[in-house]
């Protein structure tokens, strides 16, 4: 089998094993990417076992000789991948401070949305990126140590449950892979909002600020407030996926990055409010 | 180096680790993955940061050495300052602990320590000692994961150390040992001489002397069961044997190995890193013919065993080498009796929870969370 090569853009995976029913998603997400000579992470999508492969068949994401993940029902296995690849990410680049975090970019600028599932993080990422935002990633926030930039990845947005629709609402023509049923997280397709070209031409950024999410759609107004520095220090620990490895490296990072940027909690339930508030308070409505 | 790598390949990156500047980014992926693996990373980005050559590596290939080198380094951080707190919670009991192994190859900065990583703490103390220890770790933050009454009893009855220890907050897992092989196997070293060249190092912990850590490891290697790290060890025994090579050092290996019955072991590991790593140590032959062949069947087992588990390496004889050392290290554990009841007893629980449904395997179920806080 030939492999698949996954260009993230910072870091490659080369697919060198994978059962045929994620081609469409694969070359709907990663297709037009251009391959690098040195793939960073290999990886694989197998059957667990013989007998699984008939029976309720199921799938193993492998990388380089580990198996950080029990198997899953053989229809998620698309999901599972673009799990398996955030698992790679956040357990070998120690190069970067990463946070659990959306970064969505406008003028230039970098506004993260650390959050807990269910915050309604993913559905604002969508929204703002297919509404003149640039989505730097869904997942996973890289910032450099030293300059406290965010890095751009070539990474879907992974969307769940009655999102899906609403992003298809938004953006009848969006690319989003075909829907995952009965994850742990319930309905889950992933969305691309820009091309390898598109992508090619984007720079790691200044971040300007970062935003912690509440969506609530009984809200009758939005509120917003602005949060001590003690408590979102400790949001942003708890956030890292490497901070323990980090380190000494991972609070200076995260004490330098809160003293220069504005720090907000929102409540919403108007995404076009969100949309000004950012301009308005976080990023500038630029040049 | 094609396309296809080897292990001959993997041996030449360890003994001119100058010569990798020359590999194309194509080759430099396979030796990656294959160092990642054999755990071998992060010792071979410090020796070639310390290189002139470090320059004119392709920055891709030195993003990953990097990041090897600040989770090593985070690792032995972590090292000094689990040691620390257990050395001083022990001590003050009138405990003497030594670290052994990966631990104390850290402490006592031996050249294979930058880049050394371990999965736990290895201590030893006297055997009549271990009680007290143990009182004292469980007192202080450590406790014991449930295991079955039969796993317990098998740490207690037969093995060198008891059941592991896990700190509560940080998660560290603690081996502690109280010889440095199963007494149940009638093979334990006797210990008095291993003890009596315990050293206490410049930070204030202690370790075995080295020419102990150096036969310590060899036992350690050659007694297992399972090989997995097999050439990582071997590595380590190549630093080692560099680092002290001086004739004092080889009659205090000799003499260990001598009163602790492990001649073989010492000569099957020295003639191994003499095809490896180029060295010429005195091998001292075996009189006997019968001897002479045991000694030459086990080299050629471990040098297929001891090849890195990885697909690129992957062949039907160190399939077939591991197995045979499965094996041997079973039955140098323990006398062909006790096995028996060993292997029984764990193939019946084996059976009755694979029937019950609960064959819990080491993977998590996906919870991305959890799952990145490794």
């Amino acid at each position: 089998m030939k492999p698949f090569f996954i260009n993230m853009g910072l870091f490659q995976a080369r697919l060198n094993d994978y059962p045929s029913s994620i081609s469409p998603a694969l070359n709907q997400i990663y297709g037009d990417c251009q391959p690098k000579e040195m793939s960073d992470f290999t990886v694989s999508l197998a059957p667990g076992s013989i007998v699984r492969k008939y029976l309720r068949p199921q799938i193993v994401f492998e990388s380089n000789t580990q198996i950080p993940f029990k198997p899953l029902p053989f229809s998620q296995a698309y999901a599972l991948l673009e799990w398996g690849l955030n698992w790679c990410l956040a357990t070998h680049d120690f190069n970067h401070l990463l946070l659990h975090s959306a970064v969505l970019v406008k003028n230039n600028k970098a506004v993260l949305f650390p959050a807990l599932p269910g915050s309604g993080k993913s559905t604002l990422s969508c929204w703002l990126a297919i509404n003149g935002w640039k989505l730097y990633s869904d997942e996973m926030a890289v910032i450099n140590t030293d300059s406290l930039t965010a890095e751009p990845l070539y990474r879907p947005a992974c969307i769940k449950n009655r999102s899906i629709e609403l992003v298809r609402g938004w953006q009848p023509d969006a690319t989003i892979t075909k829907v995952c049923s009965d994850t742990a997280k319930g309905d889950v397709a992933h969305a691309k909002f820009q091309t390898w070209t598109e992508y090619s031409c984007l720079q790691p950024v200044e971040i300007a600020g970062i935003v912690f999410p509440k969506y609530d759609g009984d809200l009758a107004e939005e509120q917003y407030y602005t949060i001590a520095k003690s408590q979102v220090f400790e949001e942003l620990c708890q956030h890292a996926f490497n901070y323990h490895v980090l380190g000494y490296q991972a609070f200076d990072t995260v004490w330098r990055l809160i003293d220069k940027v504005k720090v907000f909690e929102v409540h919403y339930s108007n995404l076009d409010f969100m949309d000004e508030f950012l301009l308005d308070e976080v990023v500038g409505h630029g040049e | 180096m094609a396309n296809k790598f080897s292990f001959e390949n993997l041996v030449q990156a360890i003994n001119w680790p100058e010569r990798l500047t020359h590999l194309s980014l194509h080759e430099w992926e396979h030796i990656l993955f294959v160092l990642k693996t054999s755990r071998l990373e992060a010792y071979l980005a410090f020796v070639l940061r310390d290189l002139e050559a470090w320059d004119s590596i392709p920055e891709q290939v030195r993003a990953h050495l990097s990041a090897a080198m600040v989770y090593a380094q985070r690792q032995n951080d972590q090292v000094f300052h689990e040691g620390q707190e257990i050395h001083d919670l022990l001590v003050a009991q009138g405990v003497i602990p030594v670290f052994l192994k990966g631990a104390a190859y850290i402490v006592a900065a031996t050249n294979n320590a930058q880049g050394r990583l371990c999965s736990d703490i290895d201590l030893l103390v006297k055997e009549g000692d271990l009680a007290t220890s143990e009182t004292t770790l469980l007192n202080n933050f450590w406790y014991h994961k449930t295991i079955t009454d039969y796993d317990d009893k098998y740490y207690r009855e037969y093995a060198h150390e008891i059941p592991p220890l896990y700190h509560l907050t940080r998660g560290t897992v603690l081996d502690l040992h109280h010889n440095l092989f199963l007494p149940v196997s009638g093979k334990a070293p006797p210990l008095d001489q291993f003890w009596q060249g315990v050293q206490l190092q410049e930070c204030g912990l202690y370790t075995l002397e080295p020419a102990a850590m150096f036969m310590h490891s060899i036992i350690h290697l050659m007694l297992n069961e399972e090989v997995v790290y097999g050439f990582r060890d071997m590595v380590d025994l190549k630093c080692l044997a560099q680092q002290y090579d001086s004739d004092a050092f080889w009659q205090r290996v000799e003499q260990l190995a001598a009163e602790s019955h492990f001649e073989t072991e010492l000569k099957v590991v020295m003639t191994l890193l003499n095809t490896w790593f180029g060295s010429a140590y005195p091998v001292k032959p075996y009189e006997g013919r019968l001897k002479r062949g045991k000694l030459q069947l086990l080299v050629r087992i471990y040098k297929y065993a001891l090849i890195p588990e990885h697909p690129a390496l992957h062949s039907v004889r160190s399939g077939l080498a591991r197995f045979v050392v499965f094996v041997r290290g079973h039955s140098m554990k323990m006398p062909p009796k006790v096995l028996l009841k060993h292997f029984s007893i764990k193939l019946w629980l084996g059976v009755y929870n694979w029937l019950r449904g609960d064959s819990t395997a080491d993977a998590k179920p996906v919870d991305l969370g959890a799952a990145f806080k490794r």
